[in-house]
């Protein structure tokens, strides 16, 4: 039975793609990469976020081939790729500012990966304009970079990096240089091609709202090591730890104790039910809980777990965020769909806060 | 008188204020390049023209010896320019790769020779390629070779004097190309599966075809009328144009056919230049 098992789980598993064996690169005495392992399976959309100098940069060119790691192995379909050079990878790449090569035109761009691999004209001709209309540049063939808006560079970007059906797509922070609304847009239109052409993509970003919307798992890094690697909503709602609750999105974190009985007391003094893993008494531990979690309760009752004043008041549009302080100083971030005016509460005005214990996530303190 | 009549004369009369108040900032240089460059300029062409009117022209292009030299003189400029390029193409690359200080040494060695009058530079290159000059001498002594080589007083030795003088106008336009070119186009064609001599074929050098055009236009502009060196190195058997003019005034005291002479010089030049513009421009329209 047992074989037959093993092959059966072996078969629901995805095949991965590129695989990053305990990759390490040192600058000096920076260690930009840290022992990287990684697995990105065929078909999906993995995003190394960070803040800069957490190595993502450096992780990306790992795996291009314009950095080849002090130690550690790279995998492309399980061939050993590690000193491979960039041009014999197979690997399609959209840089940060596009380099799209001045002086040819758009045309010749995407042809060009086609060119170096001596494919014929008639068929380099056919494939370029097909994949031209795929990102809807139908017609701009003949235009010179130059000539082209942001988006449209992007999109030639784009086209050139997927046109020679790479093994794997590339994309260094694409959208850095592109107005909010249009960012959107094409975050949407290269997630729907990726989907589309089954492609498998390694995306780097800064931005943790782009991640959540693009990737089928984010690595979050720090450090040159991998903090957590999770689905979007696991990286959202169950932080491995202080610094991915920090980085992810707004959170409130609380530092706390454990105490008999399942319970937890926070820095102001208030106990609060820990719902599993209860960590031994004593431990320090933080507890981490979205803004918009938070809800406000009757005053003075039982379940009010945190009241102070409201010290200041952002409006977001469909939102509106607040900042509450006790008189011990303890403060707590709150987002609350905006309702009307009327709803709204004032600066100074006293409120008493509550949450439910299963929204709360614990992680460790140090 | 309308509203809009009124703004209209308004606009025009801030206009011509405008226009009055740049033509006066602009005298001074306009008076300087009037006395200095164009009276002169005129004054030659009077002066080409004197006596039978066309004669000196007609002297000019159809005497074959002249017409000769005028020939000898783009061939020479051409092989100068040629040899600059071969040269400085790669030193200019070193010096926008090079780190910190080998770039400032490099630049320093680029620069020097650049500053030193080129009439010492030129005799330096007497004593190096004479007959009993260092190189010469060196390979004898050696035995490499039984006679002297022959590097001065003819081609050889005016091209090598001429080279060493206008390597820089070739390596400093390139080297302003080079710095400012977009390292992440390089790696974005080997991404794409270009060898290193494909990204420098289709890629580096198609995006410094600017900088060679500057050098080579600059090079070749200034090759042609060249004086001292060819007149030195070359040692009288080298007639390029310059040389020619330079006998007419002084030897001949024929400043008419000099100015002549210069004149076709001058327009030999601003063809040479527009066909250069016109031929690597071609390559250029995306800049």
């Amino acid at each position: 039975m047992g074989a037959l098992a093993t092959a059966k789980v072996m078969k629901s598993l995805p095949e991965i793609a590129l695989s990053v064996v305990s990759a390490s690169r040192r600058y000096g005495s920076v260690i930009a990469l840290d022992g990287i392992d990684l697995d990105v399976r065929k078909g999906e959309m993995l995003t190394l976020l960070g803040p800069s100098g957490s190595g993502k940069t450096t992780l990306l060119k790992v795996i291009a081939g314009f950095e080849v790691p002090d130690e550690g192995e790279i995998l492309i379909d399980t061939k050993n790729v590690t000193l491979t050079p960039p041009s014999k990878r197979e690997i399609g790449m959209v840089f940060q500012n596009y380099a799209l090569f001045p002086h040819l035109t758009v045309s010749q761009n995407v042809a060009f990966p086609l060119q170096m691999r001596k494919i014929s004209k008639f068929d380099i001709a056919a494939r370029v304009s097909q994949i031209l209309s795929m990102v809807d540049l139908a017609g701009y063939g003949e235009r010179l970079p130059r000539q082209l808006s942001g988006g449209q560079q992007q999109r030639v970007a784009l086209a050139r990096a997927i046109v020679f059906g790479p093994n794997l797509l590339l994309l260094d922070e694409p959208f850095g240089a592109l107005d909010r609304k249009l960012r959107e847009q094409m975050q949407l239109e290269v997630r729907r091609l990726q989907q589309k052409l089954g492609l498998t993509a390694v995306f780097v970003t800064h931005d943790q709202e782009e991640a959540l919307i693009l990737s089928d798992r984010i690595a979050v890094m720090d450090a040159g090591k991998i903090s957590q690697l999770d689905t979007p909503q696991a990286i959202y709602h169950r932080p491995a730890n202080r610094f991915v609750a920090d980085f992810i999105g707004e959170s409130n974190l609380f530092r706390a104790t454990v105490i008999a009985g399942g319970y937890a007391e926070l820095e102001n003094g208030i106990n609060v039910k820990l719902s599993s893993e209860i960590p031994s008494t004593g431990t320090v531990i933080g507890l981490v809980i979205r803004p918009e979690r938070l809800r406000q309760a009757e005053q003075g009752s039982i379940e009010s777990k945190i009241n102070g004043l409201i010290t200041e008041i952002v409006f977001l549009g469909e939102t509106i965020k607040y900042r509450i302080r006790d008189e011990l100083g303890f403060e707590v971030l709150v987002r609350w769909p905006f309702l009307s005016n009327e709803k709204t509460l004032q600066l100074g005005e006293q409120v008493s806060i509550s949450w439910n214990h299963e929204d709360m996530h614990l992680v460790k303190w140090l | 008188m309308t509203e809009i009549d009124k703004i209209k004369l308004g606009s025009w009369w801030r206009r011509n204020r405008d226009n009055a108040t740049s033509m006066f900032a602009a005298t001074p240089a306009m008076l300087f390049l009037s006395l200095l460059y164009l009276l002169p300029m005129v004054l030659l062409l009077s002066q080409s023209f004197e006596g039978s009117s066309l004669q000196h022209y007609r002297k000019a292009l159809t005497d074959g010896l002249y017409v000769q030299v005028l020939l000898d003189t783009l061939m020479i400029a051409a092989y100068v320019c040629i040899a600059c390029f071969v040269i400085g193409y790669p030193v200019a690359y070193f010096l926008s790769i090079a780190p910190g200080v080998w770039s400032t040494i490099g630049m320093i060695f680029v620069l020097l020779p650049f500053w030193t009058s080129i009439l010492v530079r030129t005799y330096g290159w007497m004593v190096i390629l004479g007959r009993n000059g260092i190189i010469n001498r060196t390979l004898l002594h050696t035995g490499i070779i039984d006679t002297p080589l022959a590097l001065m007083n003819n081609i050889t030795g005016v091209v090598i004097g001429m080279v060493h003088v206008l390597l820089p106008y070739m390596i400093f336009p390139l080297y302003a190309v080079m710095r400012r070119m977009d390292k992440g186009l390089a790696m974005a064609a080997e991404g794409l599966g270009a060898s290193g001599w494909q990204v420098f074929t289709k890629i580096y050098f198609p995006l410094t075809l600017p900088g060679v055009l500057a050098g080579v236009t600059l090079v070749y502009v200034l090759a042609i009328g060249f004086f001292i060196t060819p007149a030195l190195l070359g040692g009288g058997k080298v007639p390029m144009i310059a040389v020619l003019i330079e006998q007419q005034v002084h030897t001949f005291l024929n400043w008419g056919f000099a100015s002549a002479l210069s004149l076709v010089l001058l327009t030999a030049t601003l063809a040479v230049y527009a066909v250069l513009r016109r031929v690597l421009r071609g390559n250029m329209q995306w800049t």
